[in-house]
């Protein structure tokens, strides 16, 4: 599914922020990635959600090279990638509604299908009321849920959830995680960036800390 | 329905709203002078059409009428005699002064000695040797001379094709300008929804999808500010016609806009809102190719 091999990042011409990170992910896993802040764990989940191309190294999504992707090439991959994004990023001019169902709707897949699946997916995260509310009048967590929906709505082969659970309190994250599992369940590769570890510690799946820019360890699952 | 204004909300942007005034100048612009290139252009068609086979043989002014007279008879006979003329028949005195009123009013004419004219028209599809004529009428007639109205109509017509080169270049700067105007604004509406654009990219959108909502709203802003544009262009060309008609200023008659020029005027906002569009859409893939 996923396979990094020596991968190395640069900014520009600054230091490295990555060195020769190794690993693989299999279909149907899921792996917390850890570490301390400036460790490199949002330029590592750039790397995966294809924002970036490693500047060495190799980095294989779906069995295809990154390094060897025309640009063209880089929508199909996506939209078998769903994202949920540290801060949201939600588009304040757009309903609810709208928001989750961007994912289909930049496929082209006709309108009121797409209203009919965001809708359930808003029903299934508890937002069934709030379909034509505005980001900016929601709280953190019903944004959350809303960045979540708009993830999962594509029925991506590997979600990407960037501290899924750092704006929520402890309820609402429990009510994540067993979202992420039971997704995970369903047969989604799932890779879950979070400072929070104890819930690392609650849980049966294996953790990738990052420190300093290397993969300090990579524990069962991950090659 | 993606919300007002589409995935990235630019109907919201009031900052690129400028670009619908710019478009709606240049397209006044394009209508005025592609307005008076057709006018013009049909004036030349009438014009053509109106003195086709015409043929004018003035007489020298003479203080003798008898002496007159009898020059007009012998220049008639030799048009007559020519193969290719219909008919001739000379112009009274009331019709000649009736032609030089524009230029000398009512004063009286009885006293002065007037050129006489004969007016001649040539057969339906028959081309008259004009050369030959005029050598027929000098050897018959001291002083006449033949005119087809050829030369002055030729300088008419070349104005009308000028009209239409000068119409055609600042149709094409005014398309140009348009295409800048919205490229630069569309720059700008990049730069400043650029973390919208990069989810639209995260999300699965492809290049085009994207330059196809700067596109859309590219055409909403031109096809509002060409059309008012335009509109105001041909109230302009209707008012300055009917007053310039009416005062009389104009030398020549100009006929009013027909219904295919109208129709050509009505494609300078389709003109403009397409050439928007398209600038708009290359812009995008431009930019977009340039990051990852």
């Amino acid at each position: 599914m996923v396979i990094f091999e020596r991968v190395g990042l640069r900014y520009g011409l600054g230091p490295e922020v990555l060195r020769d990170v190794s690993f693989a992910l299999p279909p149907g896993s899921l792996h917390f990635l850890t570490g301390a802040s400036g460790a490199g764990k949002s330029s590592l989940l750039s790397l995966l959600y294809l924002a970036r191309r490693p500047s060495r190294g190799t980095v294989q999504l779906f069995g295809r090279d990154v390094a060897g992707l025309a640009r063209a090439d880089f929508p199909a991959l996506r939209r078998q990638i769903g994202v949920v994004f540290q801060d949201f990023r939600l588009l304040d001019h757009l309903s609810v509604l709208d928001n989750v169902a961007l994912p289909l709707r930049v496929q082209g897949i006709d309108d009121a299908q797409v209203r009919e699946h965001a809708a359930e997916l808003l029903v299934w995260v508890g937002l069934g009321d709030h379909l034509d509310a505005f980001p900016p009048t929601l709280s953190g967590g019903q944004k959350q849920r809303v960045a979540i929906a708009r993830a999962v709505i594509g029925r991506p082969r590997l979600l990407i959830a960037d501290e899924p659970t750092g704006n929520v309190d402890d309820r609402i994250a429990v009510r994540l995680m067993r979202l992420f599992e039971e997704l995970n369940r369903l047969g989604t590769t799932i890779v879950i960036a979070t400072h929070n570890l104890q819930l690392v510690r609650e849980s049966r799946h294996p953790e990738l800390r990052l420190e300093a820019g290397t993969l300090a360890r990579a524990v069962k699952g991950a090659a | 329905m993606t919300g007002p204004g589409g995935a990235l909300g630019l109907e919201r942007d009031r900052e690129r709203r400028w670009i619908a005034g710019v478009i709606g100048t240049l397209s006044l612009l394009a209508t005025l002078a592609l307005g008076l290139a057709l006018s013009l252009s049909a004036a030349g068609a009438q014009w053509r059409a109106d003195f086709e086979g015409i043929l004018t043989v003035e007489i020298p002014a003479e203080d003798d009428a008898a002496a007159q007279a009898a020059k007009v008879a012998a220049a008639l006979a030799v048009l007559r005699a020519d193969p290719a003329i219909e008919r001739a028949e000379a112009l009274g005195r009331a019709r000649a002064q009736a032609l030089l009123a524009p230029w000398l009013g009512q004063t009286p004419l009885d006293a002065l000695p007037l050129p006489a004219l004969i007016d001649a028209r040539a057969r339906k599809g028959a081309k008259v040797d004009l050369p030959a004529l005029q050598a027929r009428l000098d050897a018959a007639v001291a002083g006449a001379r033949a005119d087809d109205h050829a030369r002055w109509l030729a300088g008419f017509l070349a104005l009308a094709r000028a009209a239409g080169i000068v119409a055609f270049v600042v149709t094409a700067a005014v398309a140009i300008a348009a295409a800048g105007a919205v490229g630069f604004a569309t720059r700008a509406g990049l730069a400043m929804h650029r973390e919208a654009v990069d989810l639209l990219h995260l999300v699965g959108a492809a290049d085009s999808y994207i330059a196809g909502q700067f596109a859309r709203a590219a055409l909403r802003l031109a096809l509002a500010g060409s059309a008012l544009g335009a509109l105001a262009g041909a109230v302009v060309l209707a008012v300055a016609h009917a007053v310039a008609t009416a005062s009389g200023a104009l030398a020549f008659p100009l006929p009013a806009l027909d219904l295919a020029g109208w129709a050509a005027i009505g494609l300078v906002p389709a003109g403009a809102t397409a050439v928007a569009a398209a600038s708009a859409y290359a812009t995008v893939l431009r930019a977009l190719a340039r990051i990852v």
